[in-house]
């Protein structure tokens, strides 16, 4: 039985999520965009468990809290998805669906957007235990994304 | 992936991200996010929607220049057509 891809079974992940979840405490911060889009620099992070086919896959059902660095100059043929969790049947065939690197670069060559940064970040959605993810996997993209003085991020979940 | 983008954010890098599940991402409270009623695995609409993928990104961008407070989440207009099942 396939365990994604009707609204029945998306249901119940989704209240197992609304269980799991790690709601943040506090003020939420909010860093003010200001630079000109066209001038800026942007970089994808996925949790639907994108990386490249010579990446090791995640282990899933450990509930694997690593990232993998995807660099810009990689096509879509050289990715694949090793999350389980939800219906892959469009993103198996069209990696933009839940990473749109291509379409990042054509806004670059369009003028809208500054650029692509040189790494984009895969990771997998389903991390019961979120201790190695706050206190060695997001520091590690912090400071990827500091070195690489990106502007903005747009995430997506899977 | 709320945590990372807090993360994010709180280093002082502007972060928006989808969300597929709006009251789920009321509760994990994030700095912004476009929710959008399209199933899991399809953030950016199906296999080779390019146009529409490519508005999603250019919604992602014009509405981190356009929000001005955390926590705020904005629906987008796509209708998903058809049933998750093909």
């Amino acid at each position: 039985m396939k365990l994604s891809g009707n609204r029945l079974i998306e249901s119940i992940v989704g209240m197992k999520a609304k269980q799991m979840i790690h709601p943040n405490e506090g003020a939420i911060p909010f860093a003010k965009f200001t630079k000109p889009a066209y001038q800026a620099r942007f970089a994808l992070i996925t949790t639907a468990g994108v990386h490249l086919k010579t990446q090791p896959v995640f282990d899933v059902e450990a509930g694997d809290s690593t990232v993998r660095f995807i660099p810009k100059q990689c096509t879509d043929q050289d990715l694949m998805i090793s999350h389980t969790h939800f219906d892959r049947r469009d993103a198996d065939q069209d990696i933009n669906c839940v990473f749109p690197l291509t379409r990042l670069k054509e806004l670059a060559v369009e003028g809208i957007i500054g650029e692509a940064a040189e790494t984009h970040y895969g990771l997998m959605g389903y991390i019961p235990n979120t201790s190695m993810l706050i206190h060695e996997t997001i520091p590690l993209i912090i400071k990827q994304l500091q070195a690489e003085k990106v502007d903005a991020v747009i995430l997506n979940p899977g | 992936m709320g945590l990372i983008q807090y993360g994010i954010e709180k280093a002082g890098i502007p972060t928006i991200s989808i969300s597929h599940l709006r009251d789920l991402t009321e509760k994990v409270r994030v700095p912004r996010a476009l929710y959008l009623r399209f199933p899991l695995g399809r953030s950016f609409g199906r296999a080779g929607e390019v146009e529409l993928q490519k508005q999603i990104l250019m919604d992602a961008i014009r509405f981190l220049e356009e929000m001005t407070e955390p926590e705020t989440i904005i629906k987008l207009p796509y209708k998903w057509k058809g049933s998750h099942e093909r």
